[in-house]
């Protein structure tokens, strides 16, 4: 087993409370108010900024000249996400470029960034791989689920249940296991895992039990 | 309000040894030795190399407005490096070759840079790319064995490439000693003519 697969099922505890946390659930049946949706949206273009610096410095760092084309298509297919954002925050009207960062962004975002500038790449790719790997299985979980007609969330369910997403979710697993060291990855996957289920937490209430 | 372009017009004479060469000239009128061109392509490969870790590490200090086109660069300059891998496998350049003293004088002056603050680095960028178009548009349209390359970088979505980050690096001037910023300008405009004139000395040994 891949060390990104194996990660990946060490932490199906996670992955399944942060599936079934009220706010995912709520982009799922289209219930979520849309105030959180907006606050989630601007908090989340914060987050892709820093995701989007996290990835160049892969990039920059990385040990062979085959990985750069690949990290530099994950960083642009995060420039294609923020477009979207870009577009979901004029509908919602969050101006994305203004938004304050909260503890629990913060929280994410430099531990993302620490890792980035002073850890191995392999650790960049254990640290950055849970939000892409979570997306992709909340997306095709949700679509999977069926996306009602009026589900004003619509978009964002098949933004990330797409087939191109998990491309790109594979593209850096992959790196993972190229780079990557089973036990420095370990910790940093989980903390990963437990930051992106906080980084929901913000935005919609307790954790179902 | 003070603007980067205000420093192709007080360091003119530097700039436009810059961006006018007799190498280039030769691309125009066709004189210049197809080898010789090789050979500086080889090395420009290099400090594409060398630029798109600047660009990447410039990228993940910048602020946010200045996020996107620094980004754009980046996914713009991998794409360059493997045009230039496939046109040097057509011709049978080596790629992986040693740098020669202007382009290691470069890549050093750009680690200098990344490892300084971010608004000379941000200025050096868009004078780099600035000078970049200027000169290729001064070997326009380009001698037929060269024409490929020529147009390749004067492509209008290069020039409003370069556009962008001059909006980008504008707002730098507001936070930067003045002092600090021309001598970056006029560092980076004399590393492209020593760029240009290592092509020429190359091809006279």
């Amino acid at each position: 087993m891949s060390l990104a697969e194996m990660l990946w099922r060490e932490n199906q505890d996670l992955a399944r409370q942060t599936l079934a946390h009220p706010f995912v659930r709520g982009i799922g049946r289209g219930t979520l108010p849309r105030s959180n949706f907006a606050a989630y949206i601007g908090q989340d273009a914060f987050f892709l900024d820093a995701f989007a610096r996290a990835y160049a410095l892969a990039a920059a760092r990385s040990p062979d000249r085959a990985g750069v084309p690949e990290f530099v298509r994950l960083l642009n297919g995060v420039l294609e996400e923020l477009q979207l954002h870009a577009s979901y925050a004029a509908r919602w009207g969050v101006d994305v470029l203004t938004v304050e960062p909260t503890e629990a962004t913060l929280a994410y975002t430099d531990f993302l960034l620490k890792t980035a500038a002073f850890g191995s790449v392999g650790e960049t790719c254990a640290a950055m791989t849970p939000c892409m790997r979570l997306y992709a299985y909340l997306g095709q979980s949700l679509a999977a689920d069926g996306v009602d007609d009026g589900n004003p969330y619509a978009d964002w369910i098949h933004t990330y249940g797409a087939p191109e997403f998990e491309a790109l979710a594979t593209t850096l697993e992959r790196l993972l296991d190229r780079y990557g060291d089973e036990q420095q990855g370990r910790t940093l996957y989980r903390r990963a895992m437990q930051l992106e289920l906080a980084f929901f937490d913000a935005h919609g209430g307790g954790v179902e039990s | 309000m003070a603007t980067v372009d205000q420093l192709l017009e007080k360091h003119a004479d530097v700039w436009r040894a810059a961006t006018h060469h007799q190498f280039l000239d030769g691309v125009r009128d066709g004189s210049l030795a197809p080898h010789a061109f090789l050979r500086w392509l080889a090395q420009d490969y290099l400090f594409a190399a060398d630029l798109l870790r600047f660009q990447a590490r410039l990228l993940a200090r910048a602020p946010r407005f200045a996020q996107a086109v620094l980004a754009r660069g980046v996914v713009a300059l991998e794409a360059e490096l493997s045009w230039f891998e496939r046109h040097a496998r057509e011709r049978g350049v080596e790629l992986d070759g040693e740098r020669l003293q202007p382009t290691e004088t470069y890549r050093a002056c750009l680690e200098r840079l990344d490892n300084g603050p971010y608004e000379p680095a941000v200025v050096a960028l868009w004078a780099l790319e600035r000078a970049y178009l200027e000169a290729w548009q001064s070997a326009r349209p380009g001698a037929p064995a060269f024409r490929d390359f020529v147009e390749h970088w004067t492509v209008p979505a290069f020039g409003e490439y370069v556009g962008e980050l001059q909006r980008a690096a504008n707002p730098a001037l507001d936070n930067a000693d003045p002092i600090v910023i021309e001598r970056t300008f006029v560092e980076i405009a004399q590393l492209e003519r020593a760029f240009w004139d290592m092509a020429l000395a190359e091809e006279s040994r």
